[in-house]
């Protein structure tokens, strides 16, 4: 289903009832735009979403860089399963559940190590890399001779890779990752893509809980640059800057693109933005090398010209991509913030996923990147600047943690479930002359429009009409 | 006297300078660096972050690294760049004047936190006038009406450096010992 036709979606697929008799349908109200604070807090909701959406969209996990050896794994979550993330050979990663087929332990309970074989600690039974079953301690004295060993492997899901960054999905109907991403492919190198070296993890990511629906996160993070100026006053009134004003700094007064399947991201307008050292001269590449793509050093600027079209270049250089939201828990960002180094400003570059353990809690993932070919000053800068603004101790992220708790907990009270969380300011799509990708643009000032349409998206898997 | 820990863990030092003799806890210098620990503990728990500052040494380190539980044959699980807190001095100061704006919404109204100091093992170093330090911490974070108290223990290490009186922290390094840290966020210092 195209974005344009699910914008004007009513009630479609099979939609859930719960047990009072509500429609999901009547949960999310599509002409009015609002959705009902009871899916924060839902358990029959958070159920159907771990079946619907967690058992079904593709996940981002780990990054390559965090095993770059045969038999380094990883353990993740996708939605409340955790799974083995698990390097086969130079090019091929298996995801695989942690629980043995025997009697259901996890197989691994440490979360990093490299293993030719995994072996349950339980009664013995061990798996290969693929996940194959190749034997368990006095097999013949409990199974007998006939045996039959195939049947018995793990659980597989299926594995995409971008940019460095490992998805998996449970839904052997789900299109490829290439096809899930769409639209939103062709901005997400720019940030994620800017080098032939690429991004690499900096160790492992940060993790912690907040007490929270991931959903809060989640929406948020796909547009919601109105937020900034007030939940992110601090940063203003530190005015850490100095040659900007609120209106300004924030992405508001950006552009907003929302593709197929609910991704979303904010763009910078860097021309409205006060002193880049820029002049209107500047050709896009001389542009970006006054002011580089964030964390990309000076001296590979001209890889861009070899990975990117003219059209892609200059987009970098007046209107770069900076923060959005993958459907339907993976964050991305790839900006400039204030720094205590660096001259007041330094490149943040982060994606972070909203693990659900329940309705009410989630926990991050938070994966700082930098570039492979930075130098060490730039990277530590780079590793800084993300730790001061995102992630669990950063500057802005701590305001955001008393958001999403704040939601969470209204929408356990008996009129807080019925209130509505409302996304009434509405733009028309206006593509400016010249843009170079697809999807809904929005210029101007940032609306609702990304938020609604992540929340279409939720709707399309939560009535099993994805795909 | 014979130092009863287990061997030094260098890789877990982060690049702070190794430390020597043990300083008994009978001995007036061993007292001193417990009384600083104490009155930064409660600086920090009154929420006095300016003067908090004010006992950094300019070229303060304050390093948490991020952790995973691993094997033991693997090692301790901690990662040698990605932090939780990789901090210098410019960036604590940016963190505090962040925390005295009007809308630092994480922290107002501030968290109740109490930060118990244990376990407290002093050492010389190279430096005749640095003194490195191990102590524990458990803190203890409860916010607006929740009854829920959040909860982090670290092991921590120190550089102290005589200042008159009393010392300025060269150095931090905040081991924790879970792997997912269970707080909303570290809006609040260890």
């Amino acid at each position: 289903m195209a974005l344009q036709e699910v914008s004007t979606l009513r009630r479609g697929g099979d939609v859930p009832r719960l047990r009072d008799g509500a429609s999901l349908g009547e949960l999310i109200d599509f002409d009015a735009r609002a959705v009902s604070m009871r899916l924060l807090s839902d358990t029959e909701v958070f159920d159907i979403e771990m079946e619907r959406l967690f058992g079904r969209a593709w996940l981002a996990i780990a990054h390559e860089s965090e095993i770059p050896a045969i038999g380094d794994f990883v353990v993740r979550q996708m939605g409340m399963d955790t799974v083995l993330v698990v390097r086969k050979s130079a090019d091929t990663i298996n995801v695989m559940l942690n629980a043995c087929t025997h009697r259901g332990m996890e197989l691994e309970r440490a979360e990093v190590g490299n293993a030719a074989r995994f072996r349950c600690p339980y009664h013995g039974w061990v798996f290969d890399r693929d996940g194959a079953f190749i034997g368990a301690p006095c097999a013949k004295e409990m199974y007998g001779d006939g045996f039959d060993k195939s049947g018995w492997g793990l659980k597989q899901a299926r594995v995409g890779s971008f940019a460095g960054m490992i998805f998996a999905t449970w839904d052997p109907k789900a299109p490829t990752l290439a096809d899930y991403l769409g639209d939103i492919q062709y901005y997400l190198e720019l940030m994620f893509k800017r080098t032939i070296s690429g991004l690499e993890s900096v160790g492992p990511p940060q993790r912690w809980v907040i007490p929270a629906n991931w959903k809060c996160a989640a929406e948020q993070f796909a547009g919601d640059a109105y937020h900034t100026l007030t939940l992110h006053g601090s940063m203003f009134e530190l005015n850490a800057r100095g040659d900007i004003t609120a209106r300004d700094a924030t992405p508001i007064t950006g552009i907003n693109v929302s593709t197929p399947r609910g991704h979303g991201l904010l763009f910078r307008n860097l021309k409205n933005i006060g002193k880049t050292g820029r002049g209107d001269e500047d050709t896009p590449l001389e542009a970006l090398t006054k002011v580089p793509p964030h964390g990309v050093p000076p001296e590979r600027i001209a890889d861009l010209s070899e990975i990117f079209d003219a059209d892609a270049v200059r987009l970098l250089a007046e209107s770069p991509p900076t923060v959005g939201q993958i459907f339907p828990n993976t964050a991305v960002m790839s900006t400039y913030i204030p720094s205590a180094g660096g001259g007041g400003t330094g490149p943040a570059i982060t994606i972070r996923t909203w693990n659900p353990h329940g309705p009410g809690e989630i926990e991050v993932f938070s994966w700082t990147l930098v570039e492979r070919s930075a130098g060490e000053d730039l990277r530590a800068h780079s590793r800084r600047t993300t730790l001061q603004s995102f992630g669990s101790s950063g500057m802005l992220e701590q305001d955001d943690a008393e958001t999403w708790p704040s939601l969470t907990r209204v929408s356990r009270g008996l009129h807080g479930k019925q209130q509505w969380m409302r996304y009434p300011a509405r733009s028309e799509p206006n593509k400016p002359e010249g843009w170079p990708g697809k999807g809904l643009v929005y210029a101007g000032i940032t609306r609702d429009d990304n938020q609604w349409n992540w929340w279409t998206s939720y709707y399309q898997f939560m009535t099993n009409e994805a795909w | 006297m014979t130092d009863m820990s287990s061997p030094p863990m260098s890789d877990l030092d982060f690049g702070i300078p190794p430390r020597r003799d043990r300083i008994r806890g009978r001995e007036p210098l061993y007292l001193d660096i417990q009384d600083f620990l104490y009155d930064e503990a409660a600086l920090l728990n009154e929420n006095r972050l300016f003067d908090w500052l004010a006992l950094m040494a300019p070229e303060i380190s304050y390093f948490m690294p991020v952790r995973a539980s691993r094997m033991r044959k693997d090692g301790s699980g901690f990662s040698r760049e990605h932090g939780h807190f990789d901090e210098d001095y410019a960036s604590l100061d940016l963190r505090v004047r962040k925390n005295a704006t009007p809308s630092s919404w994480g922290e107002d109204p501030a968290s109740r936190v109490r930060r118990y100091v244990t376990n407290v093992r002093a050492f010389t170093t190279d430096r005749d006038d640095e003194f490195y330090v191990s102590s524990d911490l458990l803190m203890a974070r409860n916010r607006l009406s929740s009854t829920t108290i959040e909860m982090v223990t670290a092991e921590r290490r120190d550089i102290l450096r005589r200042n008159g009186d009393t010392f300025l922290l060269v150095a931090r390094r905040i081991l924790a010992d879970q792997a997912t840290i269970a707080t909303m966020n570290l809006a609040v210092f260890l």
